[in-house]
């Protein structure tokens, strides 16, 4: 299907990796925090000598995700599309442990495949990543809010992609949805920064 | 007070707290050693521990001018009250920089999420096509540069 995209790049292929490195560089330094004084474990947030301050299952899967992040970067820079979304695709086939910034993890990785299958024109397989996102994150977020967005812009592709075909009411639906989806991104986002700044200016 | 605010005042505390602390480990210690020699003469007996044998803080003391009053006298703090003083700018400190590194993410994340929102409201408004999707795109750019403005005034410019 040859699709005309009239979109900008939402993110560069950092701004992906923003949201959850950070959190990974955190656990790290968490961990890096602890040090081992004869039987004790001290500079941990528990010093307790059998606590375990960082789960290494989270940890090998975020930096596993980084990883196939970076590669994702680095294929997506030579222009081999398909070889970055094989990365990122390998990212998602991957055993997840049971966490919330897995779960995030998780749906940005499929709102970044499903913007590169967008690219492509592959309508069908950008939604169903963003279906497998919205899976992964309820609530106000930001990914959640991010995948509606995308989602709205796969209508929106959508609905050019009918009206070249000459079918007006499909493409009338198909920009119908594309609105509606992009209110609730609107509005998820709102909720997120009065969330992220509900103590802000009040001091 | 912001948290700008709060760590600049811990700060200043800590300043503040330390050198009275200095001051107050200059006078000696109960256990110390007599700082005369044996067979000297004896200070007098009214002399305190602020009057010892070891130069004061500050300007010395001038001939004709009379001796400081000890330092229980002036309702200088003492050690005890010193050490809680410490501690709690120390607390203070530490409550300061969690609340600034907390709203360092939060401005992020309120960033990220303003980008996303002007993605969304700017090709929502490219869809309209009738007065209802007019209307529809003059609320999101509302609540856009609602948004905007909230964010400007709580964290700056986003990067």
């Amino acid at each position: 299907m040859n699709v005309r995209i009239r979109r900008r790049r939402a993110d560069g292929p950092k701004g992906h990796q923003t949201t959850w490195l950070g959190l990974l560089l955190v656990l790290s330094l968490a961990g890096a925090g602890c040090r081992n004084e004869g039987s004790t474990t001290a500079g941990c947030p528990s010093s307790e000598p059998s606590g375990t301050p960082v789960d290494t299952t989270i940890m090998a899967f975020l930096s596993a995700a980084r990883a196939l992040h970076h590669e994702a970067d680095l294929r997506e820079k030579s222009g081999d599309a398909p070889g970055a979304i094989a990365a990122l695709e390998r990212l998602i086939a991957m055993p997840a442990p049971a966490a919330a910034e897995v779960d995030e993890v998780l749906a940005d990785t499929h709102a970044r495949l499903a913007e590169l299958r967008l690219a492509r024109g592959d309508l069908d397989g950008a939604d169903r990543d963003v279906q497998g996102g919205l899976q992964r994150v309820a609530g106000p977020t930001y990914f959640r809010g991010h995948l509606l967005e995308v989602q709205g812009l796969v209508e929106e592709a959508r609905a050019t992609a009918f009206v070249d075909a000459g079918k007006r009411e499909e493409a009338t639906a198909a920009k119908a949805r594309a609105i509606s989806l992009l209110e609730e991104a609107v509005r998820v986002q709102e909720q997120v920064i009065d969330r992220a700044l509900a103590d802000g200016g009040r001091e | 007070m912001t948290s700008h605010g709060r760590l600049g005042a811990a700060v200043l505390t800590l300043l503040l707290t330390f050198p009275l602390t200095m001051c107050g480990a200059a006078a000696p210690a109960e256990k110390a050693p007599p700082a005369t020699p044996a067979g000297a003469p004896a200070p007098p007996a009214e002399a305190g521990p602020a009057q010892s044998a070891y130069p004061q803080g500050g300007y010395p003391a001038q001939p004709g001018y009379a001796a400081p009053p000890p330092s229980a006298a002036t309702g200088a703090p003492d050690q005890g009250d010193l050490a809680q003083r410490r501690a709690a700018a120390r607390a203070e400190l530490q409550r300061a920089q969690s609340d600034l590194e907390a709203a360092a993410t939060d401005c992020a994340a309120a960033c990220r999420a303003l980008s996303s929102m002007e993605r969304a409201t700017q090709h929502l408004c490219t869809l309209v096509a009738d007065p209802d999707d007019q209307k529809r795109c003059d609320d999101a750019q509302h609540r856009l540069a609602a948004a905007r403005e909230r964010v400007r005034s709580s964290c700056g410019t986003c990067q």
